[in-house]
């Protein structure tokens, strides 16, 4: 455990530990008021007081103590300096900043162009577009489970996934990027054998065209699956449907499955040893 | 604490009071950054503590420096003078008081002023003047009249004329005045003067005791310009902080006090601190401001300072000599990292050239007998103890190769030998032992554990050489090795022949039987041939057969020092420390101690013992990337390139006198330095002691061997001696032909034995002591064996002579010199 303590308490990655508390932390209390609120109603019409001085006066209050905080850090931790840059040294292993630790992680299971710039740009054009596929009228301005179950469920997993892959980039690789608990200490020699191969090699297809093709067919019916699911939504909910469109959907539809591309991905790297799925001469996946 | 928040939240919003709590969050912040401040100026700098201490230090020793010349002031012989000096003083000014004085000042006043109105209406006259002067012109130009301007002009310069002189009388009235003022008052000030000299100490260490209290605390930093080098091929300049916290490194006084104030060893004051700094002698973070980060004792940092027994390391950057006492372990190291011949397998750029140790095998079969050859090879140490080539743990068959290939690539193949043992006669040893001793053969060559370590032992010398090669050799041993240090004795055959029978019979063991016609076969030879390429034979060795192949097949120890620990292989070895160090002691006593089944180690075993190896760990951990500037460097001094000339030279050369001999700085120092041989013997001694060596001092036993040279070849030596290998200082023909007269003779004996007491060093007539060569004896006469002049010069002063003799420097004048010489020569 004496390297687990290490990290944790490694001066960067301090106010990543007291962050990820503090994302429970409100988590609870939005999900906690959202209990509430489903439970006993929300009145829309209920009191309103002035920003000036009730909230004001809160948040004055909470900067203080956030100086007050951010003073004693400085006080007490100084920021750490690490060896001396060398060209024929490199660090193993070679992590990088904490925000980016998921994507690195994300490396395993992806090759670069994917892991590197599919998906991260899709997070960000995700996220960005959220206003306008979000279409739902309730909920808004105060906590509900109910009344925006979809939302809260699709960004809640896909929130806990990043912040799961940065915890595993940060506690559970170590030298050579292989996986160590986190009761293990480092050992830089460690080798252990990486016998992954494609998934179209597991099927006995031994030429790259007919596993490329093969891939190919996967994926797009992994995607089909998509298809499917408009024409279902279509017959259970036509009204809903009729509002919501067929370009919002296929949208919505396609991150999504995306998004579970990863976890499904990871299962199948770390308990099957798969390498990729679908292999091409200009990308892999 | 819940119950508190519950009942908090049933108040509305408006009507809740948070008074307390921002009471308590603006305390909290007033409290944190005053802790902040108090942090960031004085916890974060601790070298203001020490500054301060170390001022009060300071102020202690200057107070009780002050305390002490009070004292002395208050001492009954500077109070007598001081209160003397007092009362002249006070006489003096009461001379002042006087009336004559008084009026003197008076009357001076009164000059001054009247000096000042004078040059007042002097110049209001000038200014008048010159403004008659203009109208008078103006109104002749103008051709009008101008007599009333010519009046006032002549009445006007009149004035001035008469102004003018009264002025000069005035001021040398004042000159008088001045001069009889300063008489009475420069005694006042010659007596002030004294007595400020008496409380001078006291003076100025008041002074010292203000200029400390008033010093302020801070950063004292050295910029050294231009010292490293950054990445791009230019210089950078280094900074250190050391002198901070150090304070008392260069003050006298400091020594026994304790860190970070304690006083330098003598060697700062040859290494000041504004030129070198610390840090290139220490190792260390100079710009740190904190022990622990200054001393380089942070994770990660990769010169902390040095610790005991690793000082000496970093005086190699500068220092390129070979010897130098002040890091006995370094210069021990570099001997013998060159004399191990560690350069000829491992590179280290810039290091000083270092010529092969090993003697060249180009025409081994010629000299050797191949059963010794496998002997040699299987355990150098076996034959030769002294060796210096390392053992390679050969097996049988790699031994077996490499001789077929140095036999099969050696120039001069062995011929069917004239010379065996069987042909040689055993009445031969006697004389052939008494040739030897003559010869002093063992002043070189170790017989029976006896003898000179440069040449190699001979005890079982006839085991390993074939007998012709050894008769050849010994006859002229230039012919197969060119550089060799043997002189060529002028042995006739036979002697030769009865010196071998001699060495035949003092072996001590017996290889095999003499094999000639020995064969091997073309795959043993290209076997042998890639082993010797593969072990690094050439490393010490000259090529033999080839050409030098390129490349060094250890590693190169140019950045050894710099290598990361992470980067030394301990293979399976587990059971010493990981560091540096321990890597390099035991990789030097067992060279393939790292070895594993599949990573090999090629390098030799030398038989190094601890303490080499951590001799040598001192050389290879200061091979580091870091160098001063050039003009730091003091390089290695050439040898002298003095090469005798013409006739003489050759002879030089053939004898190899240099071997023991030095002339004008080159040569050996077995024997006495000869470069003013010509100025220092006379050439009669000379001629019979070249025919018959003779031992030269009572405790010596070593003499001279004797070359048997022909009466033209010591005249060729005695020749140039007296003509080239002079001294200015001697006078030459001194006291040739003068008779000495008794009277001389005895003051001259008495100087000898009553006032120099020079028996206490020197023997005559077996009387006196032994530390010098004896003057007079039954056999040695020093009128005989010394110039006149020399032994003049050399009572007078003898390191003019010679700068490293023992005998002393007694001052004697012309005259005593002369007498005690005279004494010496009337024996």
């Amino acid at each position: 455990m004496e390297q687990f303590f290490h990290i944790l308490t490694l001066p960067d990655n301090i106010p990543i530990a007291g962050m990820l508390l503090l994302v429970l932390f409100y988590y609870w209390l939005g999900m906690s008021q959202a209990v509430k609120n489903d439970k006993y109603g929300v009145n829309r019409n209920i009191d309103k007081v002035h920003c000036w001085p009730y909230l004001t006066r809160i948040e004055f209050l909470a900067t203080l103590l956030i100086m007050v905080i951010l003073t004693v850090w400085s006080i007490t931790i100084d920021a750490p300096l690490e060896e001396l840059a060398s060209p024929s040294k490199t660090p193993n292993p070679a992590k990088a900043p904490w925000y980016f630790l998921g994507l690195q992680e994300m490396l395993v299971y992806f090759d670069p162009w994917i892991a590197g710039v599919i998906l991260p740009g899709l997070i960000i054009v995700g996220l960005m577009i959220i206003p306008y596929i979000d279409t739902n009228p309730r909920g808004g301005g105060y906590y509900s489970f109910h009344q925006r179950k979809f939302a809260i469920i699709v960004f809640g997993f896909g929130y806990m996934l990043w912040v799961v892959l940065i915890i595993i980039g940060t506690f559970f690789r170590g030298p050579g990027w292989y996986f160590f608990y986190p009761w293990e200490a480092w050992d830089v020699h460690r080798i252990v054998a990486l016998t992954n191969v494609d998934l179209p090699y597991l099927f006995g297809i031994r030429s790259y065209f007919w596993s490329s093709v093969f891939g190919g067919i996967l994926v797009s019916g992994y995607y089909f699956l998509g298809v499917i699911f408009y024409f279902y939504l279509k017959k259970k909910h036509p009204e809903f449907m009729k509002k919501f469109g067929i370009i919002r959907y296929s949208i919505v539809v396609f991150l999504l499955l995306t998004m579970l591309a990863l976890p499904i991905k990871m299962f199948l790297r770390i308990a099957l040893n798969i390498k990729y799925v679908w292999v091409t001469p200009w990308f892999n996946i | 604490m819940i119950r508190i928040f519950k009942q908090r939240r049933l108040i509305p919003v408006e009507e809740r009071r948070y008074g307390a709590i921002f009471f308590v969050c603006a305390a909290l912040l007033t409290v944190t950054t005053i802790w902040a401040v108090i942090d960031e100026v004085w916890v974060r700098r601790p070298w203001k503590a020490y500054q301060k201490d170390f001022n009060e230090l300071e102020l202690q020793k200057a107070v009780v420096e002050l305390r002490n010349a009070e004292q002395t002031f208050q001492s009954m012989e500077v109070q007598s003078r001081y209160s003397e000096l007092q009362h002249n003083l006070q006489s003096a000014e009461a001379a002042l008081e006087d009336d004559k004085y008084r009026r003197l000042t008076k009357e001076l006043e009164e000059i001054e002023s009247h000096i000042a109105e004078l040059s007042r209406k002097l110049q209001f006259t000038r200014s008048e003047s010159d403004e008659v002067y203009y109208r008078y012109k103006t109104a002749l130009h103008r051709s009008e009249k101008a007599e009333r301007e010519k009046e006032q002009l002549d009445h006007l310069e009149r004035e001035k004329e008469k102004l003018s002189g009264e002025l000069a009388n005035a001021q040398k009235r004042r000159l008088t005045l001045q001069k009889q003022i300063r008489g009475f008052v420069q005694q006042i000030e010659s007596l002030r003067d004294s007595l400020t000299t008496l409380r001078a100490d006291i003076l100025s260490w008041q002074r010292k005791i203000e200029a400390i209290k008033s010093r302020s605390i801070e950063i004292k930093q050295i910029i050294l310009l231009d010292f490293d080098d950054n990445n791009f091929g230019g210089r950078i300049s280094r900074v250190e902080r050391c002198m901070t916290c150090h304070l008392g490194a260069d003050k006298p006084g400091f020594e026994n006090e304790k860190e970070p104030f304690t006083r330098h060893s003598y060697l700062l004051d040859l290494h000041p601190v504004e030129k070198f700094g610390c840090t290139p002698c220490h190792g260390g973070q100079g710009v740190a401001l904190t022990a622990r980060s200054a001393h380089g004792k942070v994770e990660f940092y990769h010169n902390p300072l040095l610790g005991e027994g690793t000082r000496e390391r970093l005086c190699g950057k500068c220092h390129e000599d070979l010897e130098f006492p002040e890091s006995p372990t370094l210069s021990d190291g570099r001997s013998l990292f060159e004399s191990s011949g560690c350069l000829g397998c491992h590179n280290v750029e810039g290091y000083v050239k270092v010529p092969n140790i090993g003697p060249p095998l180009n025409r081994i079969a010629f000299k050797v007998k191949p059963a010794w050859i496998m002997r040699w090879i299987l355990n150098p140490k076996s034959y030769l103890p002294q060796t210096k080539m390392p053992n390679f743990h050969s097996t049988e068959d790699e031994a077996n190769d490499v001789r077929a290939y140095l036999l099969d690539a050696s120039e001069q193949k062995p011929k069917p030998q004239r010379i065996t043992v069987r042909s040689l006669d055993a009445r031969w040893i006697q004389e052939g032992e008494t040739i030897f001793r003559m010869a002093r053969c063992i002043s070189c060559h170790l017989v029976d554990g006896k003898g000179g370590t440069i040449a190699p032992d001979l005890v079982n010398i006839t085991t390993k050489v074939q007998l012709d090669w050894l008769f050849d050799w010994i006859k002229n041993p230039r012919a197969y090795q060119p550089n060799t240090k043997m002189p060529r004795y002028r042995f006739t055959d036979q002697e030769i022949l009865k010196i071998i029978t001699y060495l035949n019979s003092l072996k001590t063991s017996e290889i095999s039987s003499e094999d000639e016609n020995f064969a091997y076969s073309s795959g043993e030879v290209k076997r042998g041939e890639k082993l010797v390429i593969e072990y690094g034979c050439l490393g010490c060795h000259d090529p033999v057969g080839q050409e030098a192949v390129g490349g060094k097949v250890g590693a190169d120890l140019t950045f050894f020092g710099d290598k990361p620990i992470e980067n030394f292989d301990f293979g399976d070895v587990t059971n010493i420390s990981r560091t540096k160090e321990a890597w390099i002691l035991s990789k030097l006593q067992n060279p393939r101690a790292f070895a594993t089944e599949r990573i090999a180690q090629k390098m030799p075993d030398y038989g190094f013992g601890i303490k080499e190896s951590r001799a040598f760990s001192t050389v290879l951990l200061g091979f580091t990337e870091e160098h001063p500037p050039e003009p730091f460097i003091l390089r290695r001094q050439p040898e002298s390139s003095y090469i005798p000339p013409g006739e003489f030279g050759k002879l030089v050369t053939d004898l190899n006198c240099l071997t023991c001999h030095k002339i004008n700085g080159r040569g050996g120092t077995l024997a006495p330095d000869l470069s003013y041989q010509g100025s220092r013997t006379n050439a009669a001694w000379l001629k019979k002691f070249l025919s018959n060596p003779t031992t030269l001092r009572p405790t010596l036993v070593e003499r001279m061997p004797k070359f048997n040279l022909t009466d033209k070849e010591i005249d060729i030596i005695i020749n140039y001696m007296r003509t080239t290998l002079v001294n200015e200082k001697v006078p030459s023909e001194f006291l040739s032909g003068e008779k000495f007269s008794m009277p001389e003779i005895e003051q001259g004996r008495k100087l000898y034995h009553e006032k120099y007491r020079c028996q206490s060093c020197h023997q005559i007539n077996y009387e006196g002591g032994t530390m010098g060569p004896e003057l007079v004896s039954t056999d040695m006469n020093i009128r005989e064996r010394r110039t006149a002049g020399w032994i003049f010069q050399w009572i007078k002063n003898p390191k003019t002579l010679d700068p490293a003799t023992l005998e002393p420097v007694l001052g004697l004048s012309d005259e005593e010199a002369l007498l005690i010489t005279k004494y010496l020569l009337s024996y």
